[in-house]
């Protein structure tokens, strides 16, 4: 992860000498929607992304997308039916269980706006098409499962842009998020809907 | 200048990132746990009678360190009625019960893995009912690690023999948490775990 704050910051740093680039830094809070939603239940608050968009034309740009979602949930006292390595006996635990997920799409991302770029509001739509790592966790008194592993994923997307001077603009968008299913169905399939604010540096002469 | 403003947002953003990651366990008791396994072969109306030894073995991997007995009465009284509400009755060990209960405590300090067999300076023990039967356990009891933690294991063994010879355990509640705190949480706790693992096995009754 630091490695990817490091790498963002660079990349920042670089932003004035882009041409009909832009970088996009942005909040994310997601939705869990089936296998996420039965394992840890609960939205996820914690997340961001992080992109970068090369034009190719007024209306299309291809780039990149690094996000990273965290969910979490405290359940409490709960039974449960465990394995241990090294025998097959199945024990009943009772216990306080947490529980966790991390994942961490990285996508090429191609999109379509909609109108040109001296617009007040640029709407777009595109899909992100990649690879995502997804840790799943699972926390109960002294012991705990931790199982991650990289998954195919992509995400349709829907949003706009608000340039406020030629090189900075606001952005908000959405996103479902498609993860396969890996390790035999230990690490979930994920599937999330995805909500995004931020702010875009860029340069589009 | 503006720059200098991105790249302070940037970490500001990485610094909330890094503080919000959710936790976890947080008080001492939220360690604790309740375990149980049991043989799914075994029928447990066929059970009526039971004996019970009257002190907890302990096992600790600290050399050198005295465990007290004192709540071994309350410990096994405990365990005892657990049973009992469970409709088997108590009887002496001279009396053919159709299984025991042994209880032992487990303290220890920095296990990384437990999983061999435990029971290795176990034959001494099974002098007090005389039982036939080699000091093997039918399964490997759970590994326990890390921190100063303590185990309360409570074993329900059938006196019927096995075709392996080992020894026929039929039920384990194990009883798991920190090693912290006062004496009189400590116990509450534990009290609380052991009703637990009867709690979580409706299938134990005559």
């Amino acid at each position: 992860m630091k490695k990817l704050i490091i790498l963002a910051v660079c990349l920042f740093g670089l932003s004035p000498l882009l041409k009909a680039q832009m970088l996009n830094l942005n909040y994310q809070m997601s939705l869990p929607l089936k296998q996420v939603k039965d394992f840890t239940d609960k939205a996820s608050f914690r997340g961001f992304d992080l992109e970068y968009h090369h034009f190719l034309g007024e209306h299309f740009s291809i780039g990149a997308s690094v996000g990273w979602d965290v969910y979490y949930r405290d359940k409490k006292n709960t039974t449960g039916n465990f394995h241990f390595n090294g025998n097959d006996n199945t024990y009943t635990i009772t216990g306080n269980q947490y529980r966790y997920i991390n994942f961490v799409p990285m996508l090429a991302v191609g999109r379509y706006y909609f109108t040109d770029k001296s617009s007040a509001v640029r709407p777009y739509i595109g899909i992100g098409v990649g690879s995502s790592w997804a840790e799943k966790r699972l926390e109960v008194g002294q012991f705990s499962s931790t199982i991650s592993r990289w998954q195919f994923a992509m995400a349709p997307e829907a949003g706009m842009y608000i340039p406020v001077t030629d090189q900075f603009a606001f952005n908000v968008g959405a996103r479902y998020y498609y993860a396969t299913k890996a390790a035999h169905g230990r690490v979930p399939e994920i599937q999330q809907v995805s909500f995004n604010v931020g702010i875009i540096l860029m340069s589009l002469k | 200048m503006k720059r200098l403003l991105i790249l302070l947002l940037t970490g500001l953003f990485a610094q909330f990132l890094v503080s919000c990651y959710p936790e976890g366990a947080d008080k001492i008791q939220d360690y604790d746990v309740a375990m149980t396994n049991y043989d799914k072969s075994a029928d447990f109306g066929t059970f009526t009678t039971f004996s019970i030894a009257d002190t907890v073995v302990y096992f600790s991997n600290e050399n050198g360190v005295t465990l007290s007995h004192q709540f071994d009465q309350q410990i096994v009284d405990l365990v005892t009625a657990n049973f009992e509400k469970r409709g088997y009755v108590r009887v002496d060990t001279t009396e053919n019960p159709s299984f025991v209960v042994t209880i032992s405590a487990f303290s220890n300090i920095n296990y990384a893995y437990y999983v061999d067999n435990w029971y290795n300076n176990w034959s001494w023990y099974w002098g007090w009912w005389g039982g036939p039967f080699n000091p093997y356990y039918s399964w490997y009891p759970v590994s326990v690690y890390s921190y100063r933690t303590g185990s309360v294991a409570i074993d329900m063994i059938s006196t019927a023999a096995r075709a392996d010879g080992k020894v026929n355990v039929v039920w384990t509640g194990i009883a798991d948490g920190l090693l912290q705190g006062s004496s009189s949480f400590i116990l509450n706790r534990l009290d609380k775990q052991i009703n637990q693992c009867f709690a979580q096995s409706p299938y134990l009754r005559k």
